[in-house]
């Protein structure tokens, strides 16, 4: 009975089966409601998640929030002098920079020498030259890039709607169909040197070590439940697991078997791990809740010693060094993460909502969907 | 694609408060919508209230929409949180029940045929409605993983585990027949 191809004919029976038109007097009714229904401005709407405008309020309004503001920084101004001396940490403005491109951004990669965005519904990735500015595109590359990586010469897409991997050598622009590698929903790459690992099946937890030299797999895996392979770091492979029996953990692999060495249980789904030179970072969602936490894992002990709480989505990004979050809630946010004690130490805010983080020392890479751009921010443009 | 342009077109009028453009918005969508909201809900009344309640949330809401191209995924994020709203009164719980053999138009169907039908239908009324969402976006709208991100404001990753479970719990009570799924997360 229950093969993927029965239960799709089963459901497409039901869907046929369901009435087609709304009924006949939906559209009077509708009519009349609306004529009673009295249009709201757009910086009034502010319902959580749904794409408003930042437009500023005009008028008296803005008089009086220009009135307050100045209220309070009079107020800080005093406090500051009243303590004799000025804050100890000036923060540096950040520069940022927007780089339009073709379609929706949802997925940055940054290999020294460009930055690359995966762009949603175009079947495409755009090849950003930060020096001159200049956006060049590579099509096609499957469909739905979203969340694309660089490794091992390349930048890879993830196999999505039962097309190949494809992968782009970062010196020719030249794009590649991976058909040796099974299409199933892969995430993005991780890579051990030349050896890819790439999750073929986040369902069934199905992964592959890939050669990127032969372009051959090497082998074939299956993880204990639903997942991927989330990072490579500090010698071992770490998954992300979530079982039938609603319970998570994270597993830690030998790089050369692929055999567990340590299982860490989760109290949350594992989302996206990045590595700081001391720790594991890993994001942890419950779907129910709507919680999302950052957690730090010991790679000595193997456990989980810090976690920190969000209020929304969150994307963590890394260049093996600092580690920066992407809060995606609208307006978004950026925060630095102390990655000895998992303080939260400097926040950006960014205009609208993000959707892809990338970090490259002292810059960053933010992808905004729905503006069509990627932002670059310099921390230190001096 | 001369009726996206059109529809973009409509959608920025009507944002200019044009009443007789979102009119016509109200004419291509209200079927589209009822059409999702039913096999979100399976409640022919409580997927008529849920569609309304969408077009009418969208006229007073659609100066806000910064993009006019994304009014659809927009308008189904609206329809999906009202349905989602309305699964939640328990005080429509008494709806009509789907009468399966009434639906059987053309009568050549074996006895197998409606069984099997009446199968599906029970597996999917034991579906929480957050997983039918995903289910109907997925398998009847043929949205991406990406896409339907996008509609629910929710991690792929979340959407993607979201819909690996649906469909477990879906072949879960297919193979149990009427008896609850194990797999409901």
């Amino acid at each position: 009975m229950n093969t993927d191809m029965e239960l799709q004919r089963l459901l497409e029976q039901s869907f046929a089966e369901g009435p087609e038109t709304a009924p006949m007097t939906s559209r009077v009714v509708v009519r009349g409601r609306l004529r009673e229904v009295r249009q709201r401005p757009g910086w009034l709407v502010r319902e959580r998640g749904i794409e408003y405008p930042r437009t500023r309020p005009r008028g008296p309004l803005r008089l009086v929030m220009l009135a307050a503001s100045l209220v309070a920084l009079l107020g800080i101004s005093f406090a500051i002098g009243s303590f004799g001396g000025r804050p100890s940490h000036v923060a540096v403005e950040p520069r940022f920079t927007a780089f339009a491109v073709e379609g929706q951004p949802l997925g940055v990669a940054v290999d020294g020498e460009a930055v690359w965005v995966g762009l949603f519904d175009q079947g495409a990735l755009a090849r950003l030259d930060p020096a001159s500015g200049e956006v060049s595109y590579i099509r096609p590359v499957g469909r739905n890039c979203v969340s694309i990586s660089a490794g091992a010469g390349s930048v890879w897409v993830p196999a999505c709607q039962g097309l190949p991997m494809y992968r782009v050598d970062v010196a020719t622009n030249s794009a590649e169909a991976l058909p040796g590698v099974p299409a199933g929903q892969t995430i993005s790459p991780v890579f051990d040197g030349d050896i890819a690992w790439i999750t073929t099946d986040v369902y069934s937890g199905s992964y592959v070590r890939f050669d990127t030299s032969s372009a051959n797999v090497l082998s074939s895996h299956q993880l204990s439940g639903a997942g991927g392979i989330v990072a490579i770091a500090f010698g071992s492979a770490w998954a992300a697991l979530t079982h039938e029996d609603g319970t998570y953990e994270l597993l830690r692999l030998d790089l050369q078997t692929a055999e567990v060495q340590s299982s860490i249980p989760l109290d949350m789904a594992g989302d996206i791990a990045v590595a700081s030179p001391d720790a594991l970072w890993l994001s942890l969602y419950d779907e129910a809740s709507d919680e999302w936490q950052l957690a730090r894992v010991d790679p000595q002990t193997n456990e989980i010693g810090v976690t920190i709480e969000f209020e929304s989505a969150i994307n963590p990004a890394s260049d093996g060094v600092s580690v920066w979050v992407l809060q995606n809630e609208e307006p978004a946010r950026l925060y630095r993460l102390d990655t000895e004690t998992g303080a939260l130490s400097e926040t950006i805010t960014i205009d609208g909502h993000a959707d892809a983080l990338a970090v490259e020392g002292d810059t960053l890479w933010v992808t905004r969907g729905r503006v069509h751009d990627v932002l670059r921010i310099e921390l230190d443009p001096r | 694609m001369r009726r996206d342009i059109t529809d973009r077109v409509l959608v920025v009028s009507a944002a200019n408060g044009d009443a007789d453009a979102y009119a016509a918005l109200v004419d291509r969508w209200i079927d589209r919508l009822f059409r999702v909201a039913y096999r979100i809900l399976r409640d022919w009344d409580a997927a008529d209230d849920a569609t309304q309640d969408a077009l009418v949330v969208a006229w007073r809401d659609i100066r806000g929409l910064r993009d006019p191209d994304r009014f659809e995924p927009w308008l189904y994020r609206l329809l999906v949180r009202i349905c989602h709203r309305r699964a939640s009164d328990r005080r429509r719980r008494a709806a009509r029940v789907v009468d399966i053999g009434k639906q059987d138009a053309g009568g050549a169907d074996d006895i197998g045929s409606v069984v099997e039908r009446d199968r599906i239908e029970r597996a999917l009324g034991q579906l929480t409605v957050e997983q039918r969402t995903v289910i109907v976006l997925y398998h009847y709208l043929g949205r991406s993983h990406a896409e339907i991100s996008d509609v629910l404001q929710l991690p792929e990753g979340t959407v993607a585990s979201r819909l690996h479970y649906a469909t477990k719990s879906l072949r879960a009570a297919l193979a149990a027949g009427d008896r609850p799924s194990r797999y409901t997360p």
